[in-house]
């Protein structure tokens, strides 16, 4: 069958071209976007999704966050930056309570996930786990086929109806665009998948029980350009319906997806605002020296 | 650069690192090919030994036939060393005969016999009695017995008497010619047997003796040769056949003694006899003697004699009983053939017809009786195949042996005892052989009947003779044309073939080395015989063999026996059964627990607890075996023993324990649970567990009480017949108890109502106990199944779109208090309800199917009341569980303890190797830890968890100690969980130092071995196979 075969590849290199000869009609969507964002939100006028409040974080003795107070707008992407080991992943996986699972971490201070005091004894983690999606650094899909990827929180939720599966299978990849590419390779294992698939399959697992805050943890950092230029279109579409949390080093990438930005340093968030307003006009010294590459 | 701190070396490679690099090269290859040799050499090795097993035997004539006289001979015979040869003329001549040169020693005739020559000679297979002969203590002699052809019985011995002679080499005696009749330890253990320097010397015969002697030594000196002759002067004085031992001066020599002592007249007008048969007891260097003959005469009489002769202790004088019973009355027909066993039990009488009479000896009456009617050999075989006629069966069977069919006139030419005097083997004129031995009866006092076993291959020609083997169940089957068949009768292996080109007598050798056969035209042949391993066949070795004295076919394994008389059993059906039995139960308990144990470390304890906990699973698998097996049979089987019941409840208790108390627990708001922090679970654990202990530590001795009460299970003696009550007060508060002992004692059938007062009862219900078990039993599956249907059934159904009113009421009851314990109680009312409603559903379809299910799998036949159904009779009944002290059970738990930790740390480090980013993601996806860990973690280390499951399987097949020890080691092929069982490495481990080096056993337990290796080989294999392929499959991530 070597002429299928041949076909079957002609095929497959043509939806490339074609998606290649999408994004460069989609990108200045997106640059249109920043701009009618240019003129700059005020952060603390619209409705907070996330809201920190005087949060101090341990690990055994060292401070890993200090006295944070920052609130996360709703459908809206915030992004976090600062150089490595500011806090930002900490504080990132202090909204799902991902840290508990390092026996050593002592918290102070609150969260709030919309009403819910999410370090409250009474609070289970579960439930807010299932209210928090997250993306992290490296692609992790499971080792199971990309059908069961995506839809592993609702086989956890305990659904059983085939019918709604399928639906939310269509809906998250056709959501991340995967669909296209893969709808005829659910039944394959999902580490089976280029890395920016992989990553955009996380995405799907993520937002499949509809979490209200997506929280991603440098989802590109291990992409190439062209993957990570499809997963923040993908990040820009996600706004309309989830809370975009997102932890990067990439100034460029903050500029290009976030609506807001905050900049942490050693444990302390020295400055949050609008994107646009923060990348043209650094109201502190230290962000201006990050920003501008003087140091990190 | 010039200031770098940086030290600069040579960049050559220095010839010491090249040098360390070869020899490492080389050491590893070396040491790498080497254990792939050792390996292959080690199975070669076990090849070698087990291979012989199974090779046919071999066997060739020694020398030229040795042409005595042309006179027919009755008889022939040898003693062990297959030295002197006796043969025994129709005309009543002894001849005693050289076997290595044909010299013929001596030629007598009996002074007993007079005129009259002989119509038949018969000896003994094995020595009866012994005497000082020739001044040589305890020699065995051998019973002879010759018909007279003017209607005499001629009684007497055949000895052959052996002297071990040396002649000093030393300069003090120089002269000194020493007679040794058993030489020192030391002594004995300078001999060996040196056959290419063997010397004969031929009694009459000097000039070749002197040649022989020149050939063996040219270097002996004039006096040692002076020695020599002596010697052989000495020698030839004695009549002995003499040969040469060692080069240390020990000399051999043997002759033969016959004397015939006895003469008993039955008086038939001078008529020959025409069949006898006869055996004899003879009390060592005393006069007692018990004697049985056995005559057929020439008018047709049967007589049977008894002899006793007995020292009176009075007067010391012999006093000599002799008792005649005349059989002939009571049998019809008359025998053409006679056996005696030599226990003097049992006389076999049969004739040509076919037409066979067992009389057996009655221990009450004091006489011989025939406890069943006489029958036929040529009958229909019932039992083998569909009622064929034996001609038709024979004919078959010669069809498929390549022969014609036999048109010739269906008459029992030959029959004989095998050793034992159990299997009688029947030769017909068609060639037909078939062996017949004593079967039990079904109850106790039903006779033992004769019974037929087995069937070998026919001869193609008539069988003249059935040589019994005197070292195993072999026989020769002899024809007249010479062509001889040596068959073990066990497995119906044919073991030898050979061609004599005409044959009268034959007879094999005490050793069973060799074969003397006389020839049509009077010449003696020898043969020599190599078949060490004749009882081993395929058939024996793994098929299903009917043994002596067994009801009906089975897979046995009994090696070793007191005497020669019983064949050893050496199926390996119950050993490689017993190795699995025991392997399923270890791993019954050990996995479970293993696993659990393995995920509940790696996904749930605290990491604190985890570093003791860890190292100490890991120094329990430095346990010695041994230590676990002493503690199992010494410790745990004795205090087991009386609390089984307990033990079995707990099986069941302590998981629901769990269960329940886990699933109160997920219902409990978080508040609740929040209280309690993580270490606190590992108490919680040992809380239940106790819990669970001491539920099933109370529940155990009721439940044992009802369903197994002492009074049933109890001596019926202690209870009244009608009523079943215990007769006195004493009886009462003794039986007031349960017993599960008495019940699983090994099948125990007692009287039942039914049978007492002839009142009819419906089986089955009529026990409380017997019935209520096995709804007991059933109703828990039941309820789950109708739950779980109930479950399916409801998803298909269309969904409602207001909620019933139960789901109201629920919601209303839960909704006010949300959260709160209350709820948790409305929750658990709920589910209480629909839990009683499934298990009051699964008791109903338990009672309703459990009677049909008792009569289809659990009825059995029961000797008086017919086929009855009681599920808890039929457990603890004949067919059901037998308890053993030392069990499945406790083997199962101390070599599961011997598993545990092996299964544990690999499955454990399986799933550490389980990347954190995947748990990461499952519980951002909202999974809890269980599901986290049932649906993520395990399925990416099932391979690693299945990988130590199966190492820990191979574990369990080899383990030995613990099997050696708490297994009670009794060999039997079931599945059980209250027997014993012996493995193939028990087996090893127990018989081998017992096994002579090279013998059948020796073999047997190689092949064991050699099994052993197979299956866990099989099982690493394709364990390795199923691991790759998971490990593929995974390997991406």
């Amino acid at each position: 069958m070597p002429e299928g075969a041949f076909a079957a590849e002609d095929k497959v290199g043509s939806v490339e071209d074609q998606q290649q000869a999408a994004s460069p009609r989609t990108s200045p969507t997106v640059s249109t976007d920043t701009s009618s964002f240019g003129e700059a939100e005020d952060p603390s006028k619209l409705d907070s999704a996330v809201r920190v409040e005087n949060f101090n974080l341990w690990y055994g003795k060292s401070q890993a966050l200090k006295d944070i107070n920052l609130h996360f707008p709703k459908n809206r992407v915030t992004a976090l930056i600062g150089p490595s080991g500011c806090g930002k992943s900490t504080l990132l996986r202090s909204i799902n309570r991902m840290n508990d699972l390092i026996d050593s971490v002592r918290t102070e201070g609150k969260v709030y996930l919309g009403e819910d005091d999410i370090f409250d004894r009474n609070q289970d983690t579960i439930e807010l786990r299932k209210r928090c999606g997250m993306v992290f650094q490296k692609s992790n899909p499971f080792p199971k086929t990309i059908y069961e990827n995506v839809i592993y929180a609702n086989r956890i939720a305990g659904e059983r109806d085939k019918k709604k599966l399928q639906d939310v299978v269509e809906y998250c990849l056709k959501r991340t665009a995967l669909w296209d590419e893969i709808k005829d390779r659910l039944q394959e294992n999902g580490s089976m998948l280029s890395g920016g698939q992989q990553q955009r399959l996380c995405i799907a697992r993520a937002i499949a029980n509809q979490p209200d805050v997506l929280l991603m943890d440098e989802p590109c950092s291990a992409l190439d350009p062209v993957s990570t230029q499809k997963i923040e279109e993908l990040i820009l579409d996600l706004r309309k319906n989830f809370t975009v949390i997102i932890v990067t080093h990439n100034m460029q990438q903050a500029a290009r997806v976030a609506d807001f930005t905050a900049f942490m340093y050693l444990g302390e968030l020295i400055e949050f605002g609008a994107t646009s307003e923060m990348f043209m006009r650094p109201k502190k010294k230290q962000t201006e020296d990050y920003l501008t590459g003087r140091f990190g | 650069m010039e200031d770098s701190p940086l030290p600069l070396y040579s960049r050559k490679t220095t010839l010491q690192v090249k040098i360390v690099d070869l020899a490492a090269n080389i050491g590893i290859k070396v040491g790498g090919m080497g254990v792939i040799l050792a390996v292959l050499g080690l199975i070669v090795f076990i090849f070698m030994q087990m291979f012989p097993l199974l090779e046919s035997g071999e066997a060739g004539e020694l020398g030229q036939p040795l042409k005595l006289s042309a006179d027919r001979a009755l008889l022939v015979h040898c003693d062990e060393y297959r030295r002197v040869g006796l043969r025994i003329n129709e005309s009543g001549t002894i001849v005693i005969f050289s076997l290595p040169t044909g010299e013929v020693i001596r030629e007598e005739k009996p002074a007993l016999l007079a005129d009259a020559t002989l119509t038949g000679a018969r000896i003994s297979l094995r020595p009866r009695s012994q005497a000082k002969v020739d001044g040589v203590q305890d020699v065995p002699m051998y019973h002879l017995q010759l018909g007279t052809s003017d209607g005499r019985l001629l009684i007497g011995t055949v000895a052959y008497v052996t002297d071990f002679l040396r002649y000093e080499n030393s300069d003090e005696e120089p002269d000194e010619l020493e007679k040794l009749h058993m030489p020192t330890e030391d002594e004995f253990k300078a001999v060996e047997y040196m056959p290419e320097t063997l010397v004969y010397w031929a009694p009459k015969d000097k000039a070749a003796a002197e040649a022989a002697e020149k050939a063996a030594s040219e270097a002996t000196s004039k006096s040692k040769k002076a020695k020599q002759e002596r010697l052989r002067d000495e020698a030839i004085r004695r009549k002995q056949v003499v040969e040469h031992l060692t080069s240390f001066g020990f000399y051999r020599g043997v002759h033969a003694v016959v004397e015939v002592t006895r003469a008993v007249d039955f008086k038939s007008d001078g008529k020959p006899i025409r069949a006898f048969g006869g055996a004899i007891n003879e009390a060592p260097a005393t006069e007692d003697r018990n004697a049985i003959d056995v005559v057929v005469t020439g008018d047709g009489r049967t007589l049977l004699a008894r002899q006793k002769s007995e020292v009176n202790p009075m007067t010391d004088e012999v006093e000599i009983s002799t008792q005649v019973d005349d059989l002939t009355e009571r049998i019809s027909g008359t025998p053409d053939f006679v056996l005696v066993n030599d226990r003097m039990l049992r006389v076999v009488l049969a004739n040509k017809a076919g037409l066979v009479h067992v009389f057996e000896w009655d221990p009450l009456r004091k006489r011989f009786a025939m406890p069943y009617p006489a029958f036929s050999v040529f009958a229909p075989q019932q039992d083998l195949d569909e009622n064929r006629h034996w001609r038709d069966l024979v004919n078959d069977q010669r069809v498929s042996a390549g022969f014609e069919p036999s048109t010739e006139a269906l008459t029992l030419t030959a029959m004989n005892y095998l050793i034992g005097d159990q299997t009688v083997i029947f030769a017909d004129s068609r060639g037909g052989l078939q062996a017949w031995f004593a079967v039990p009866g079904a109850d106790e006092s039903s006779p033992r009947r004769l019974t037929r076993a087995r069937t070998h291959r026919p001869s193609k020609t008539p069988v003249i003779q059935v040589g019994a083997s005197p070292v195993n169940k072999g026989f020769l089957a002899v024809e007249a044309s010479g062509h001889i068949r040596a068959i073990n009768n066990t497995g119906s292996r044919e073991f030898l073939e050979m061609d004599t080109g005409g044959a009268v007598t034959a007879c094999m050798a005490r050793k069973g080395d060799g074969i003397l056969v006389v020839g049509t035209d009077g010449a003696v042949h020898h043969w020599w015989v190599d078949a060490p391993h004749s009882e081993a066949s395929f058939a024996t070795l793994f098929g299903k063999v009917w043994y002596e004295d067994f009801k009906e076919p089975g897979y046995e394994w009994q090696t070793t026996s007191g005497t020669d008389d019983t064949e050893p059993k050496i199926n390996l059906i119950p050993l490689v059964s017993g190795t699995v039995k025991g392997a399923i139960y270890a791993l019954l308990f050990s996995v479970p627990l293993a696993v659990l144990a393995a995920i509940y470390t790696s996904e749930f304890m605290h990491r604190n607890l985890r570093s003791v906990f860890k190292p100490t699973m890991e120094v329990m698998a430095s346990l010695p075996s041994v230590v676990l097996g002493f503690l199992a049979a010494l410790y745990f089987a004795p205090k087991a023993a009386p609390m089984m019941t307990t033990i079995l409840c707990a099986l069941v208790i302590v998981p629901a324990v769990f269960m329940v108390f886990g699933w109160l627990w997920q219902r409990c708001p978080p508040s609740f649970i929040g209280k309690f922090g993580h270490w606190r679970s590992t108490t919680l654990l040992f809380v239940l567990l106790f819990t669970g202990i001491f539920l099933s530590s109370v529940i155990g001795p009721r439940a044992e009480t009802v369903l197994f009460p002492a009074t049933e299970g109890a001596n019926p003696s202690q209870l009244d017949p009608v009523t079943f009550q215990p007769l006195t007060e004493a009886a009462s508060a003794d039986l007031d108890t349960g017993s599960f002992r008495t019940w699983t004692d090994g099948g125990k059938e007692l009287p039942r109502p039914t049978e007492v007062n002839g009142m009819e009862l419906p089986q089955g219900w009529w026990i409380p106990g017997g019935h209520s078990l096995l709804v007991v039993l059933m109703t828990l599956p039941l309820a789950l199944l109708l739950g779980f249907g109930a479950k399916k059934v409801m998803a298909k159904l269309p969904k409602k779109d207001k909620p019933g009113p139960i789901e109201t009421l629920r919601g209303k009851l839960e909704g006010e208090y949300k959260g709160g314990l209350r709820a948790v109680a409305v929750d658990a009312l709920f589910s209480l309800v629909l839990a009683s409603i499934l298990l009051g559903g699964g008791l109903l379809l338990a009672m309703l199917l459990s009677h049909p299910i008792e009569w289809m799998f659990f009825s059995y036949d029961h000797p008086t009341a017919g086929r009855v159904a009681d599920f808890r009779r039929w457990i603890t009944g004949p067919e059901g569980w037998k308890f053993e002290q030392s069990n499945s059970m406790i083997v199962g738990f101390a070599m599961g303890f011997a598993v545990i930790p092996i299964i544990y740390t690999i499955a454990e480090d399986a799933l550490n190797t389980v990347p954190n980013q995947l748990r990461a993601a499952s519980l951002a996806c909202g999974a809890s830890r269980w599901q986290t860990t049932m649906r993520v973690v395990m399925p990416a280390a099932v391979a690693g968890i299945f990988s130590g499951i199966v190492i820990g399987l191979g574990r369990a097949l080899g383990e030995t100690m613990i099997v050696v020890m708490a297994a009670g080691g009794t060999p039997v092929t079931d599945f059980q969980p209250l027997s014993g069982f012996r493995s193939l490495a028990a087996a090893i481990a127990i018989e081998m130092p017992e096994a002579p080096h090279g013998g059948t056993l020796y073999r047997t337990l190689f092949l064991a071995g050699f099994l052993l290796f197979c299956m866990t080989f099989v099982i690493n294999t394709l364990a390795e196979g199923v691991r790759i392929r998971l490990r593929k499959k995974l390997s991406r991530l």
